[in-house]
């Protein structure tokens, strides 16, 4: 009965009309403008206006990337979880594109944090890794991304795979909380510098590098999830096209 | 007394046997530096701006592929359409 629901809403048209697909091209381009401008201007911040910190020195300035990538993880991941949510309620292929494109960005994401992170600890702790409670949680939302992704990416795109990733997708947003909360529970080394009990940062220009760093992540990880799940759709048009070839009994080439 | 003695006159860290030497590393605030923080912020840096440019490079040029490929099953589907259409009617003619 599932598979049916599936089936009939799989067959509704996956692209826009001419009219809303150019508002919505136009609408990536200002994204994708305010994005870059975002960066550029977070990078001259970053750069030449917030000091230099006290003890940690210059390296301390990957601060203003490494905890807006692990925030933009964190959108990444929520984006997943709501599109796998979506999925395994309605069962369209928009839910999945969205699932898959979250997934995507958080990879992507993870993947900054865990390479900011060890070259900023090789300076301020001398080894570039500890099994800090943290950093282990953080290293297996990572895992459970790269995980999603590569099921989407080595297995079929049938919907039993694609509802497999969805219930991946919904369990993996359950190590978020963790990871935000394991500094608190458990310890360990990770600074807690903006969290509860942490001293902050306590010079202005530091506070508006890491809000602009906010911000251009934000941007940039809804111009990710916006520009894969537009990939993702055009996938699923191309799949439709080919079976409709098929049927018509052409190659297509 | 004369053992006493002898110990004064030794030397005081000049000569010392490898059972002399240290058996534990220290610690100490502000040491030599080890890492160059300049080399490992220009790294993290690349790094970041690598995955970024990376995703986007990839995606364009698979959109611009899947673009293409849709474009040409397109055509194709409404040449092959369009011929049914005219078959039919120049079978009634």
């Amino acid at each position: 009965m599932q598979g049916q629901a599936v089936q009939t809403l799989d067959a509704k048209p996956v692209t826009p009309s001419a009219a809303t697909g150019s508002a919505a091209g136009f609408g990536f381009i200002a994204l994708a403008a305010a994005t870059a401008l975002a960066l550029v201007v977070t990078l001259y911040v970053v750069a030449f206006r917030a000091p230099v910190e006290a003890t940690m020195g210059i390296v301390q300035k990957i601060f203003y990337f490494h905890v807006p990538a692990a925030y933009a993880m964190y959108l990444g991941a929520a984006v997943c979880f709501v599109g796998s949510a979506g999925y395994l309620a309605r069962g369209t292929r928009r839910w999945d594109a969205v699932a898959k494109s979250g997934a995507e960005v958080a990879v992507v994401m993870g993947m900054m944090v865990l390479i900011s992170g060890p070259l900023w600890a090789m300076k301020a702790w001398g080894v570039a890794w500890t099994w800090d409670p943290r950093l282990t949680t953080s290293m297996l939302s990572v895992l459970i991304y790269v995980a999603y992704v590569l099921l989407r990416a080595f297995t079929g795109d049938g919907d039993a795979e694609r509802k497999f990733a969805a219930a991946l997708g919904v369990l993996g947003a359950a190590n978020l909380p963790i990871i935000h909360y394991s500094v608190q529970k458990w310890g360990g080394n990770h600074p807690k510098v903006i969290s509860n009990g942490g001293g902050g940062l306590q010079h202005p220009d530091m506070k508006l590098g890491l809000m602009l760093g906010f911000l251009a992540f934000t941007l940039l990880a809804i111009t990710l999830v916006w520009l894969r799940a537009k990939m993702e759709l055009s996938v699923s048009k191309l799949a439709e096209l080919e079976q409709e070839a098929l049927e018509e009994g052409i190659g297509g080439d | 007394m004369k053992s006493l003695f002898f110990m004064q006159a030794q030397p005081t860290g000049t000569s010392q046997s490898a059972d002399d030497r240290s058996q534990a590393f220290k610690p100490v605030q502000g040491g030599t530096e080890l890492q160059s923080g300049e080399r490992l912020l220009v790294i993290s840096y690349m790094a970041i701006w690598l995955c970024v440019v990376a995703l986007v490079i990839v995606s364009f040029r698979k959109q611009a592929r899947i673009d293409r490929r849709i474009s040409s099953l397109e055509s194709a589907l409404s040449r092959a359409r369009g011929e049914k259409s005219e078959a039919p009617a120049r079978g009634k003619d």
